[in-house]
Formats: structure tokens, C-alpha cells, sequence
């Protein structure tokens, strides 16, 4: 149960993660590669002001997103006026620099030693874990609902624009880099946000978890379940981390000689689901045009062709226990 | 709204593609600029609207007693005091309707806020009878849809031009690829605009007969310089843009 807790945590950590990479990328067209290096950031400045400075979690956590306005800011500037290509190598370099300070500057991070333990916000003995995942619930809820919100606004359409044929757009009088700097700074920081509250998560921090595989797998969801779509993020992590690192990991009943060859199974699994859904769909599951309106209108006839399946199945579960009843009841009567 | 130019060059890899030692575009409503291809005409205009940085010089917007210099400042700003241009080359946002292109156009920098974000409110009244109005008088094949071929594509930079409220137009060919019905629709629009005092309007042409018709003023471009400035009949009879261009 606390493992289950554990995961579904991580995996609306990994939501939220590849919400904000919809906004920078499938809304702007900023392709952050560097997902990992906001996401450490935060992670390891909370961990630090923690465990080191003795601080609070919520004090760690303000501190922690003035740093990462700051750097995200600054690093905006120094970007986001270049082509796509150099967007992608300066982010992944940004990462890489996040992952090397963790392992070298070993005064603050304890370097591969190791860094913990970091408490839990929420101090109600037996449930910290349960509210702490309720907690995270409520954000990516939030963020879920402000996303489609932004799709439905100027700004967002604005943003399409931006990535669409961003000189044009400048010419239209829009000040195009103000808005890819301002929605750079904010989603990143809030990726570095998610990499804070990972921090209780995980407890105990090693610089090996600032890995690329963790910008991959939230670069894979998005794709997977659609870049420009408002809920492609959502459904992409369902796909990926939800079936395969929950259900398949954790539940489905594997030899333990097997064991060892599931992760790598599970990597061969995201990349052929990748190919098939590039090949077949290269917009993503959810393809832009497909209404958030539609989506949830199909779920509710999904759901009440459900349920009348299952009133019905009711009804002639009640009529034969009814013919039964009075079949008995003759026979007594006999 | 009139625009100065002076010393203006730009050079490509150290080679010379425009040189304007002094010119005014704007004083007489609606202009022409023609010249022969690769005489710098396009280039002109991105130097104009910022689109291009200038190699040497100075350009200057006058706006009533208002001067603005246009060196310092960056292309939306320039939009912003009402200078806008159409594109010789398609462009577009292939994600946007036909009507998201205009709302877009239409839609004022300041609205698109974070704080707009909530109300989930992308249009309004005002515009969106606009938006009606052009789209009753400029057919598309799908006007609740996408624009599909090159000529709806091209009349779209156009109207998305003429929906921003410009003061000031520079069109850049914008006949190529529109059918003669349409050109027309346009171009009298854009007359109609001009008269009323609207805004000013610069013409890049190869359809002579447009410039000739529509135009009170014409300057003739070639080899990057500004040779000859005068009204429709003093280009036609004049011996050097004969020679230069009409092939005579
Ligand atoms: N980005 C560029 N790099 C190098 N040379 C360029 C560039 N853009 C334009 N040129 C050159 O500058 C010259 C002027 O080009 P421009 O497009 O302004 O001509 P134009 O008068 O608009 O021609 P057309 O009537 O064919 O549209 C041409 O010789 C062109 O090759
Ligand atoms: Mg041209």
C-alpha cells in the first residue's frame, strides 16, 4: 500500500512535469530538453535548505522558487532568441550542469554520499503519505484545469501563434519574446516546484536520480498522448508510467528471474508504443483537433451506456432471482 | 502616416542590395513602388517595418506632429504605432481558423493577459461583427474552417493586415496568386480606406496596370536606388524606367 502511495505520488509528479513541458513546447515550440535539470534543482535546493540549514519545508520551498525564478529566468534570456536546435543543446547542458554541481559541490549536497533524510510536510503520524499524495492530487488538478483554461483564452491562442510563425506574429504587434520568457520562467519553475516536493518523496537524495531518462520518459508521455493537446500530458503519463511502472511492475505476477529484465522490457515497451504512435498518429493520441468537449462527452456516454448495461444486467439478475423466488414458493406451496 | 528614409543600405555578406540616400513614402495616400526583380523592393520593406536590420541609416514614421524614430525599437512596437506590412512570401499559423487569424489580428497585445486566462474569453462583440463583415464580402471555401490554397492563404495575410487598423500599409505583392475578382475586392477596399483618411498605403507590384490604376504616386526602384519618383504618367513616359524595366 505505502509502495502504491509512493507511486501514484511519483506519477502525478510526472503529470504535472509533462503539463508544464505541454506548455513550453506544445504551446510555444521551446523544445526543453533540460526537464530534469529544473526538476533536480528544486529537488536538491529544498533537500539542502532542509537537511543542511535546518529550515522548514515551507520556508525551504519559498526560498527554493525564488532561486528557481531566477534561474530560469536568466536562462530564458540567454535562449529563448535562438533557433530550436540550440534551444535543445543549451537545456540539456543546463541539466547536465545541475546533475554535475549535485555530485562535485559535496559541501551542500553531500556529493554521491547522499543527502537526507528529508521530512515529510505533513506531520500526522501514519498519514503524511496519504495527504502528502492527496496534496499533490489538488495541484495537478488545478494545473489541469488552468491548461484548459489557457487553451481557451487570448493568451493561449496567442501562444499557438508564437510557435506557429513567431516573426508573423511579432509583426501583428505581440510582443513575442515577453511572453515565451514570462511562460518560460513560470513553467519551469514550477517543474521546479515538482522537484521540491519530490524531495519529501524520494527522502533520501543521490545526484544518480538527475538522470536524462526522467526528461525522456516526460518528453515520451507528452508525445505519446499528444503535445498540443490540452490533456495529452495526462493520458501520456496514464500510458506509459501509469501502465507499465504501476500496473505491469507492481502488479502483474512476474518470476522473480524475470524481475530483472522488466525495466529494460519496460523502456523497449515505451519506444515501440513511441514508433507505433508516430507512425499511425504523429500528433499523439490526442490529436489537437479532438475537443477536451468531446473527450468528456465520450466518457460520459461511455459511462452511461455503462450504466445502463448495468441496469439492465440488474433488472435480469432481479427478474431470475423474482422467477426463482416464485418457483420456490410454488414448491413450498405444494 | 508618412516614413523618412535617409542613408539607408543593407548589404548581404558585404554585397550591396540596397541604397536609398533620402526618400519619403506616404505623402500622397495611396503609392506604388516598382522595379524589376531583385531590385531590393521586398528588402525595402523589411528594412522598413524592422523585419530587416539595416546595414547603415536612419528610418523615421511621422505620425502628425509626431516623430518616431525606428532604429531603437523592435517589430511589434513598430505594429503597435500602426505600421504593418503583407508578405510577398505565404505565411501563416496553420494551427489558427480562419477566424483565429483574425481574432488575433484584431485583438489588442494588452488583452492577452495571464489574468485573461480565467475568464476564458478569446473575442468579443466588436470584433467578431467584424470579422462577419469581411468574411461576408471575401469568400473562402471554409470560412469556419482553415484557409486551404495558396490564394486563400495570401488573401488572408491580407485581411489580417487590413483588420489590425494599420495607419500605415505596406502591401508586397499582393495580386500574386489572388484571382482578378478578388484583386479587385482588395484593392478597392484599400482605395476606399486611403480616401477616408484611414491610413496610408505603399504598393510593391508587377501588375503594372494595378499600379497605374489605383496609384497617385509611383517610385522606381532599381539596383537598390530609388531612380525615379513622379505620378503614374511621368514613370510611364520616363526614358529611364523604360529602359530599365518595361523592356523597351
Ligand atoms: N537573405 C538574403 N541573403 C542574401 N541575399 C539576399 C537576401 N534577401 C535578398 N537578397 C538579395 O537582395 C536582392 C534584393 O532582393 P529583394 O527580395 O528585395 O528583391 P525584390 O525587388 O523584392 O524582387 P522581386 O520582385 O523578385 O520580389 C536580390 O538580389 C536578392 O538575391
Ligand atoms: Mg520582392
Amino acid at each position: 500500500m505505502a509502495y502504491l502511495i509512493f507511486s501514484l505520488s511519483l506519477m502525478l509528479i510526472y503529470i504535472g512535469l509533462a503539463q508544464m513541458l505541454h506548455v513550453q513546447f506544445g504551446l510555444l515550440g521551446i523544445p526543453n530538453f533540460g526537464v530534469v535539470g529544473f526538476w533536480g534543482l528544486g529537488m536538491y535546493a529544498v533537500g539542502v535548505m532542509q537537511v543542511q540549514l535546518g529550515m522548514s519545508f515551507v520556508d525551504a520551498m519559498g526560498l527554493t522558487v525564488v532561486l528557481l525564478v531566477i534561474a530560469s529566468y536568466f536562462l530564458g534570456r540567454l535562449i529563448l532568441r535562438l533557433e530550436r536546435q540550440a534551444i535543445l543543446c543549451a537545456t540539456i547542458a543546463f541539466s547536465a550542469i545541475i546533475a554535475l554541481l549535485a555530485v562535485t559541490e559535496k559541501w551542500m549536497t553531500m556529493g554521491v554520499v547522499g543527502l537526507g533524510t528529508i521530512r515529510h510536510p505533513f506531520r500526522v503520524l501514519g498519514l503524511e503519505e496519504i495527504l502528502f499524495f492527496l496534496f499533490l492530487l489538488a495541484l495537478i488538478v488545478v494545473m489541469q484545469i488552468l491548461i484548459l483554461k489557457l487553451h481557451k483564452s487570448r493568451l493561449g491562442r496567442l501562444m499557438v501563434a508564437t510557435r506557429d510563425n513567431e516573426e508573423l506574429a511579432a509583426s501583428l504587434g505581440k510582443d513575442t519574446f515577453q511572453v515565451k520568457i514570462v511562460a518560460f520562467t513560470l513553467t519551469a519553475t514550477i517543474m521546479g516546484v515538482l522537484g521540491g516536493l519530490s524531495a519529501p518523496l524520494n527522502q533520501f537524495l543521490t545526484p544518480n536520480m538527475i538522470v536524462p531518462s526522467i526528461t525522456f520518459a516526460v518528453w515520451i508521455s507528452l508525445v505519446l498522448g499528444g503535445k498540443e493537446h490540452a490533456l495529452g500530458a495526462m493520458l501520456g503519463v496514464f500510458v506509459t508510467f501509469g501502465l507499465f511502472d504501476i500496473l505491469i511492475e507492481t502488479y502483474a505476477p512476474v518470476s522473480p528471474e524475470f524481475a530483472v529484465v522488466v525495466p529494460n522490457m519496460k523502456l523497449f515497451f515505451y519506444g515501440a508504443l513511441l514508433v507505433g504512435v508516430l507512425v499511425f498518429r504523429p500528433t499523439g493520441i490526442l490529436d489537437r483537433k479532438i475537443k477536451p468537449e468531446d473527450i468528456s462527452a465520450a466518457l460520459s456516454r461511455g459511462m452511461s451506456t455503462g450504466l445502463a448495461g448495468a441496469g439492465r444486467g440488474m433488472q435480469s439478475f432481479a427478474k431470475v432471482a423474482d422467477e426463482k423466488l416464485i418457483n420456490r414458493k410454488k414448491e413450498d406451496d405444494q | 502616416m508618412k516614413l523618412h528614409m535617409r542613408d539607408l543600405t543593407k548589404a548581404y555578406h558585404e554585397h550591396p542590395v540596397l541604397n536609398v540616400a533620402e526618400a519619403t513614402l506616404g505623402m500622397h495616400g495611396l503609392e506604388g513602388l516598382i522595379g524589376p526583380n531583385g531590385a531590393g523592393k521586398s528588402t525595402l520593406m523589411g528594412l522598413l517595418t524592422r523585419r530587416i536590420a539595416a546595414t547603415t541609416g536612419t528610418v523615421e514614421l511621422e505620425d502628425g506632429d509626431a516623430r518616431h524614430p525606428l532604429n531603437p525599437i523592435r517589430s511589434h512596437q513598430v505594429a503597435n504605432l500602426g505600421l504593418v506590412k503583407t508578405n510577398q512570401r505565404i505565411q501563416g499559423f496553420e494551427s489558427l481558423t480562419i477566424r483565429d487569424n483574425l481574432r488575433l489580428a484584431a485583438t489588442a497585445h494588452a488583452n492577452e493577459t495571464y489574468r485573461g486566462v480565467l475568464d476564458q474569453n478569446q473575442t468579443n462583440d466588436a470584433i467578431e461583427a467584424e470579422i462577419d463583415d469581411y468574411l461576408s464580402q471575401f469568400t473562402f471555401a471554409d470560412p469556419d474552417g482553415f484557409a486551404k490554397s495558396g490564394g486563400e492563404k495570401k488573401l488572408l495575410d491580407i485581411l489580417r493586415c487590413l483588420i489590425f487598423k494599420p495607419r500605415m500599409l505596406l502591401m508586397d505583392e499582393p495580386t500574386a496568386g489572388l484571382p482578378d475578382d478578388v484583386t479587385a475586392k482588395v484593392m478597392d477596399m484599400v482605395r476606399a480606406k486611403v480616401k477616408s483618411g484611414e491610413m496610408t498605403v505603399v504598393i510593391v507590384e508587377h501588375d503594372l496596370e494595378l499600379i497605374w490604376n489605383y496609384c497617385a504616386y509611383v517610385h522606381f526602384l532599381s539596383e537598390g536606388e530609388i531612380l525615379f519618383h513622379g505620378t503614374p504618367d511621368d514613370v510611364k513616359n520616363n526614358r529611364v524606367v523604360a529602359e530599365k524595366y518595361m523592356g523597351v
